[in-house]
């Protein structure tokens, strides 16, 4: 009882008449349900024995870190004035390289070769190794390890690999490691993900959902070299389906899960991509944003066939397909302000929808629309002619956005209810 | 220079401090990031002249100086050497730990085990987590090392291998002269006095590693060199080492093809015949007649050539015994029945 030592006046002399005492006041203080009154606790017994337990630790934490057992490995590294944290990391590679690890599965065969002898690996040592590797799956060392035990044929990966190492591997910040160290696994993430995100049936919130399970936003929003990866994934896709409007869509929704995660992570990126609800910040930053896009697409015009433009205009399409709220922004502000800066709009507008056109045939095409369209929301009900996606698009705003009344609106878009299919793809 | 004296010899006094001072407890995060700072900076002085004798000669001066001085002021000072500049961060987190005043913050600093972003990389910006690190990495290797069978010499030995024909390559090429690159290997035979297996392993994985340039050339040449002048050294290797490995040097290198060879026959011809056992029996060494067969054997599948070498000259010696084809008569005659076999 903490009570009995008040009347002591000095600590040592405490501390000889109960010799354990410090030991049971250590062992106390690792208790948490042991509680001191506010008298007590700053007794200099307590505090000694704090200290105590301080020094103890540390003493055991110095030997953990800097105490070497094997001398002679000491020795070495004291001659050769080797750093203990470089030596071990070069000693981690080594037993992780392919060399040290294979012979370690696989004791028996010293050319190995996954592909060839699956029948000679024994799922013992495989399950050993997963067991002995499960905590270091994080290591970046290690990944050449998990790569290699991940890719046993698949009879072995069922009977092989320990509960836990798969357990471990399911982890987000697992994951995570891995897709960093194993290109082959990240490739395998994104195109799954694509694949079943563009599938038949897939809406905008099951897009979405899917997006945010695959943690690949949050891979790209914690590590460059993932997001690099998984956008010339996306580069690609997109080069093979331009006109795929799926395609578009999943970059759209996955660039947003994006930068929500980065938004996280480094909270000023929020304003480089949204400027809130300003209309006037809005028009001109599109304003701008288009008029770069069209001085960049005209000098692809003049030199015609250069991959260096070409790859350029890409570029800057494929920022715009990943900005896509911006588009949307345009077609928005195309209905609610003047003509007068309907010409820029427009040409974001069809630029997006098709890239690779002439630039001319695109600032034709989208006038004539914009025109059909503006007379017959000024007007009311028209007869309606055939309709192209670009048009569709600014049908679709102009109902949401235009002046007139709801009733009127809904009667002009149910005219054109032959394309409410592919105003689905949109909405 | 005199910038660099100066830095050193007060990183020197840095240590002293964060071992022996109080003032530790008001260190603070930044503090003891900059601390490590200047111990990073002597890792790269010793990295940088280590194989410079003149500057090398200068900075020991200095360091004896300003441990001398340190040491009346602190009795209880360790004196830091040269080669102790190369490991400055370790000695600088051994003071610091040692210290009872260091504050609670700072431990738990550096036992942050949150796992950093960026673990790739020199890896070495940022002090947050440096012992767990340490910890990490060691334990690592502690638990592989009982799991994995080393296919050779280990990886331990391997990056020790390394390690030494990197200090030697640039001992021999800055120094420009074979004598500092001798000196630097006698030290480490006085080293490693006690525990000459590790040295036959490192030497093994030494002259093992792959030479791509002339630099690594020259030092394996001079390695192998120096074990033709340290015949003590050659003659445990070849005793302690498996048959594999050597058989694998000796492929690698004529020079260590040689030595082991002769190794073998001296040691054959120093064989007694004991009736009672009816086996071969050296009085000195441990290695027995099956030993002798077994390294033989391993050699030639690796060096076929050798095989008609070594048998024309054991025929030549079993001759020269009176060539019986008896056994227990000669050991040449009873090593070769031994291959025929």
């Amino acid at each position: 009882h903490v009570r009995l030592l008040r009347p002591s006046p000095s600590t040592t002399e405490t501390m000889k008449r109960l010799p354990l005492l410090g030991q049971v006041l250590g062992r106390l203080c690792w208790n948490p349900y042991v509680t001191a009154d506010g008298e007590y606790i700053y007794s200099n017994i307590f505090f000694s024995s704090h200290n105590l337990i301080k020094y103890q630790t540390c003493k055991v934490l110095c030997r953990l870190t800097t105490e070497e057992d094997d001398g002679a490995t000491l020795a070495m590294m004291k001659h050769l004035g080797v750093p203990t944290r470089e030596y071990y990391v070069k000693v981690l590679n080594k037993v992780y390289s392919d060399h040290h690890v294979l012979s370690f599965c696989f004791p028996n065969d010293t050319n190995f070769n996954i592909s060839q002898t699956p029948q000679r690996c024994s799922c013992g040592s495989i399950q050993a190794a997963s067991e002995a590797f499960m905590s270091l799956i994080t290591c970046a060392e290690a990944s050449p390890v998990i790569g290699t035990l991940l890719q046993q044929p698949a009879p072995c990966i069922r009977g092989g690999l320990s509960e836990n190492f798969i357990d471990a591997l399911h982890s987000e910040e697992v994951v995570i490691s891995l897709w960093c160290h194993s290109l082959p696994f990240l490739e395998e993430a994104v195109l799954s993900l694509l694949d079943s995100a563009t599938a038949a049936g897939s809406t905008p919130d099951k897009i979405k959902e899917q997006v945010t399970k695959s943690l690949l936003p949050k891979a790209c929003a914690q590590h460059c070299s993932i997001f690099l990866v998984v956008n010339d994934i996306f580069r690609t896709v997109l080069k093979r389906a331009e006109r795929n409007e799926c395609v578009k869509d999943f970059l759209q929704t996955f660039t947003k899960c994006f930068l929500r995660e980065l938004t996280l992570l480094q909270p000023q990126v929020w304003l480089l991509f949204n400027l809130g609800s300003y209309k006037c910040d809005w028009k001109n930053h599109l304003m701008w944003v288009s008029s770069t896009l069209q001085r960049l697409t005209e000098e692809e015009e003049e030199e015609e066939g250069s991959d260096a433009i070409n790859i350029r205009v890409f570029e800057a399409w494929f920022l715009l397909a990943q900005c896509a709220h911006w588009v949307q922004v345009a077609v928005q502000l195309l209905v609610t302000s003047g003509p007068e800066d309907c010409g820029s709009l427009l040409w974001l507008l069809t630029f997006y929808h098709r890239p690779t056109n002439r630039w001319h045939h695109r600032a034709v095409q989208a006038k004539a629309a914009w025109d059909q369209l503006y007379s017959i929301f000024s007007v009311g009900a028209h007869p309606l002619p055939q309709l192209s996606l670009i048009t569709l698009h600014l049908l679709v705003s102009f109902a949401v956005f235009g002046q007139l009344p709801l009733s009127t609106s809904t009667e002009i878009t149910l005219k054109v209810r032959g394309f409410f299919s592919l105003l689905i793809t949109f909405f | 220079m005199e910038a660099v004296l100066k830095n050193v010899s007060s990183t020197v006094e840095l240590l002293a401090v964060s071992a022996h001072s109080g003032e530790v407890s008001q260190w603070g995060e930044q503090a003891v990031s900059r601390a490590f700072h200047w111990a990073r900076y002597c890792e790269h002085i010793h990295a940088r002249f280590h194989s410079n004798p003149p500057i090398r000669g200068v900075l020991e001066k200095q360091l004896q100086l300003t441990n001398h001085r340190l040491r009346e002021a602190l009795p209880e000072h360790k004196a830091v050497y040269f080669r102790d500049l190369g490991r400055c961060q370790d000695l600088l987190l051994l003071c610091l730990l040692n210290n009872s005043a260091l504050p609670s913050s700072i431990m738990k600093m550096l036992f942050d085990t949150r796992i950093s972003v960026n673990v790739t990389g020199s890896g070495y910006e940022d002090v947050r987590g440096l012992c767990s690190q340490i910890i990490q990495y060691k334990s690592a290797c502690k638990v592989l090392h009982h799991l994995l069978e080393p296919p050779s010499v280990g990886a331990d030995a391997e990056v020790q291998g390394e390690m030494l024909m990197e200090r030697l390559g640039s001992e021999l090429s800055q120094s420009g002269h074979p004598r500092w690159a001798e000196d630097f290997m006698s030290s480490v035979l006085q080293e490693f006095e006690g525990t000459a297996e590790h040295l036959c392993l490192v030497t093994a994985a030494a002259l093992l590693t792959s030479a791509d340039s002339a630099t690594q050339t020259a030092s394996q040449d001079f390695l192998l060199d120096w074990l033709q002048s340290r015949h003590v050294v050659l003659q445990h290797m070849c005793s302690e080492l498996p048959s594999k490995l050597l058989a694998d040097l000796a492929k690698r290198h004529q020079k260590f093809r040689d030595g082991f060879c002769s190794f073998l026959k001296k040691l054959a011809s120093e064989m007694e015949y004991r009736i009672n056992e009816g086996e071969w029996i050296h009085t000195d060494s441990a290695v027995s007649f099956q030993k002798v067969t077994q390294h033989l054997r391993t050699l030639f599948e690796a060096c076929p050539s050798q095989r008609t070498e070594t048998e024309e000259e054991f025929n030549a010696l079993k001759i020269a015994d009176g060539d019986f084809d008896v056994r227990g008569l000669s050991v040449w005659g009873d090593l070769l029945m031994a291959f025929s076999k």
